[in-house]
C-alpha cells in the first residue's frame, strides 16, 4: 500500500437550483481514532470581480491540500475514515466527490491515487438542521491494478488564472489500448479560467491499464486556434459502467501541468500531446 | 457484543471563558462507510457545565462489534465555538434495557480542542474514541456520576441546594464515599445535567459490589431534590482517558420517589440498583 504525503479534494454538483454553495468544503481523515488530515477546501474561485469562493450549481472543484501534518499510510484507512462536511448553512447538494490522495515517491514516483469516491448522491449538507447533514461518509475505492477492466474513464481538469490561458476551442481525449482507440471523446464547453471539469466518458470498449502501456497511449488534443494551457489534468479508469465504482485506477496524472501550450495553430501550441501513463 | 437501540451522549465542558456554546451538537455513528446514527443534540449549557440527554429509540439500531475507532465524531452546527472536556457516548440495547446495562460505546476525557463551523475557530468535527465495556473483574480506579434533574413540575422546585453524597461498598468494605456539594458546576438544578468524577481510595471491582456490596445515593439535607435520569460508571484509570468504562448504575428512568433528608418529603437514602453481569 501508499504512504499518503498530499490530498486532493474533487467534487461535482448537483445541478439542480441551490444545490451550490459558498461555504467552505470540511474534509477528515481519520485512522483509528485519530484524525490524519483535516482540512477545508474552497474548490471554487471567480476572477476578480466576479464573485467570490465555492461552488456554484453544476459546477465542478478540483482542488489540492495542504500536506498532512505527517504522510499516513492508505492501507490504514477503513469505509468510517473520510468523511466531507460543509463549514455553514448554505447548503451544498453533492453529486460526486472524489478524494485523491499521492504516494509518496518509494511507492511510485508521482502516483496520484484515488482514496475514496461517492457517486449520485442523494443528501445535501448544511450546519443547518433543516437543510442536510453536518457531515457525510465518504467510503473507500481500491486503487486497481494494471489488469483492472475498465469500464468508464473519468477526466478531471483545471484551468488556473493567467493571460488568455483558457479556450473557446473543443478538446478531446483519447485512450488506445492494443492497438485499437478504446476512447475517442470530444469536450465541446469552453474551458474556463479558474475553472475545473469533471467528466464521466464511457469507452468503446473495456481495456486495461496494462493495455494502454504495452501497446497504446492516452492523448489530449485541441480541435482549434484558440490556445489552452491547463493546469491539472487526470485521467481515471473506473470499473463500473455506472453508478459507484469500487476500484479506480490511475490511467494519467498531471497535478502541474508541464507540457506546453495546446492549439492548432503552431505557432501558439501542439495540436495533441501524449499524456504520461502511470505505473 | 450489543445491538444498541438507544443512545445517549453526555458532555462535561471545559471550566474556560466561552466554553460554553449554544451551538447544535451533532454526533455520527458510522459503521463500514453506512452512518447509523446522524442525530443533532441541543446542548446550549454553559462553561464548566455538564450535558445528559438521549433515551429514545433509534431508527437504525446497530450492533456494537461494527465499531472502529474511527466510527464515533461529534461536531457543532454553529459558529459558537464549543470546547468540551470530557465526551461519553453510551448506549443500552433493548433486551437489555429492563436490566439496567448501559452500554459505553466512546469516550474522551481532558481534551482541549474547540469545535465551530468558522475555520478560525476550531475544527469543525472531531473523533471521539471507542472504549471497553469492561466486566465485572475490571478493576476500578474512578467513579463518573451522571445526572439529570427533573424539569420543575407544578410550580415545585425539583432542584437542591442541599449536599448528596455517593457510597461504594465492595462487599463489607466502603471503598467510595463522596459528597458532592459546591462544585464549579451548577449543582442539581432542576432540569440541569452533572457530570461528577470522584477517585475511588479502595481500588474495587462491579463483581465485589455484587458479592454483598451496594452502592447508596443519600442527601444530606432536606432541600427535596427529585432525580430524573442517572448513571454510575467505573472508569479503569486513576486520571486521563479510560480504557474501560463499566456500567455500574442505570436509572435511565428514576421513577417517582423524590430525595430528603426530610422523610415526609423524600428518601434520605437510596440503595442503587447494581448493574448485573
Amino acid at each position: 500500500m501508499a504512504t499518503i504525503d498530499d490530498v486532493w479534494l474533487a467534487a461535482l454538483t448537483k445541478d439542480e437550483d441551490d444545490a451550490g454553495s459558498k461555504n467552505q468544503f470540511n474534509l477528515t481523515v481519520d485512522i483509528d481514532g485519530g484524525d490524519v488530515f483535516g482540512q477545508d477546501f474552497l474548490l471554487g474561485w471567480n476572477l476578480p470581480g466576479q464573485g467570490g469562493t465555492g461552488l456554484r450549481d453544476g459546477q465542478a472543484g478540483l482542488q489540492q491540500g495542504q500536506p498532512p501534518a505527517a504522510p499516513f499510510e492508505s492501507s490504514q484507512l477503513t469505509n468510517s475514515s473520510v468523511r466531507l462536511g460543509l463549514r455553514g448553512d448554505d447548503a451544498w447538494g453533492p453529486r460526486h466527490v472524489l478524494v485523491l490522495g499521492r504516494a509518496r515517491p518509494d511507492f511510485a514516483p508521482g502516483r496520484t491515487l484515488a482514496l475514496a469516491m461517492e457517486t449520485d448522491i442523494d443528501r445535501w449538507l448544511s450546519a443547518d438542521s433543516d437543510e442536510g447533514r453536518l457531515t457525510m461518509p465518504v467510503r473507500l475505492v481500491a486503487a486497481g491494478t494494471s489488469d483492472t477492466v475498465i469500464r468508464r474513464v473519468l477526466l478531471l481538469i483545471y484551468t488556473d488564472r493567467g493571460g488568455d490561458i483558457d479556450t473557446e476551442s473543443d478538446i478531446k481525449l483519447q485512450i488506445a489500448a492494443s492497438g485499437q482507440l478504446m476512447l475517442d471523446k470530444k469536450i465541446t464547453h469552453d474551458l474556463d479560467q479558474v475553472r475545473a471539469y469533471w467528466h464521466f466518458l464511457e469507452v468503446e470498449r473495456p481495456f486495461t491499464r496494462a493495455d494502454v502501456v504495452s501497446k497504446g497511449a492516452i492523448h489530449l488534443s485541441i480541435l482549434g486556434a484558440d490556445a489552452w494551457l491547463p493546469t491539472t489534468v487526470f485521467v481515471f479508469g473506473l470499473d463500473t459502467e455506472e453508478g459507484r465504482p469500487n476500484e479506480v485506477v490511475t490511467l494519467s496524472a498531471v497535478p502541474k501541468w508541464a507540457l506546453g501550450w495546446l492549439s492548432t495553430d503552431p505557432s501558439e501550441g501542439a495540436a495533441s500531446v501524449a499524456l504520461p501513463i502511470s505505473a | 457484543m450489543s445491538t444498541i437501540d438507544v443512545l445517549w451522549l453526555a458532555h462535561l465542558n471545559r471550566n474556560s471563558e466561552d466554553a460554553g456554546s449554544d451551538s447544535t451538537i451533532n454526533l455520527t455513528i458510522n459503521v463500514d462507510g453506512e452512518d447509523v446514527l446522524d442525530h443533532d443534540y441541543g446542548s446550549n449549557v454553559g462553561d464548566g457545565e455538564a450535558y445528559l440527554n438521549g433515551g429514545s429509540q433509534l431508527d437504525t439500531p446497530f450492533d456494537t462489534a461494527g465499531l472502529t475507532n474511527a466510527s464515533v465524531r461529534v461536531g457543532v452546527r454553529d459558529d459558537d465555538a464549543w470546547s468540551p472536556s470530557d465526551v461519553l457516548v453510551f448506549g443500552h440495547s433493548t433486551a437489555e434495557f429492563q436490566s439496567g446495562v448501559a452500554v459505553p460505546l466512546a469516550m474522551e476525557s481532558g481534551l482541549s480542542t474547540w469545535l465551530s463551523t468558522d475555520p478560525s475557530e476550531g475544527p469543525l468535527t472531531m473523533p471521539l474514541r471507542r472504549v471497553g465495556a469492561g466486566s465485572s473483574a475490571t478493576v476500578i480506579r474512578r467513579v463518573l456520576l451522571l445526572v439529570h434533574t427533573q424539569w420543575a413540575t407544578r410550580g415545585t422546585d425539583t432542584g437542591t441546594d442541599s449536599a448528596i453524597q455517593l457510597e461504594v461498598f465492595a462487599g463489607e468494605n466502603l471503598v467510595l464515599r463522596e459528597e458532592i456539594a459546591n462544585t464549579p458546576q451548577s449543582d442539581l438544578e432542576k432540569a440541569s445535567s452533572n457530570w461528577y468524577v470522584m477517585d475511588a481510595p479502595v481500588p474495587f471491582t462491579r463483581g465485589e459490589v455484587q458479592a454483598g456490596g451496594r452502592i447508596v445515593l443519600s442527601i444530606l439535607g432536606d432541600d427535596a431534590w427529585k432525580p430524573q435520569v442517572l448513571f454510575v460508571f467505573g472508569l479503569d484509570t486513576a486520571s486521563g482517558r479510560p480504557n474501560e468504562v463499566v456500567s455500574l448504575v442505570s436509572r435511565p428512568v428514576w421513577g417517582p420517589r423524590w430525595m430528603s433528608s426530610d422523610t415526609g418529603e423524600g428518601d434520605p437514602s437510596v440503595e442503587l440498583p447494581v448493574t448485573p453481569g
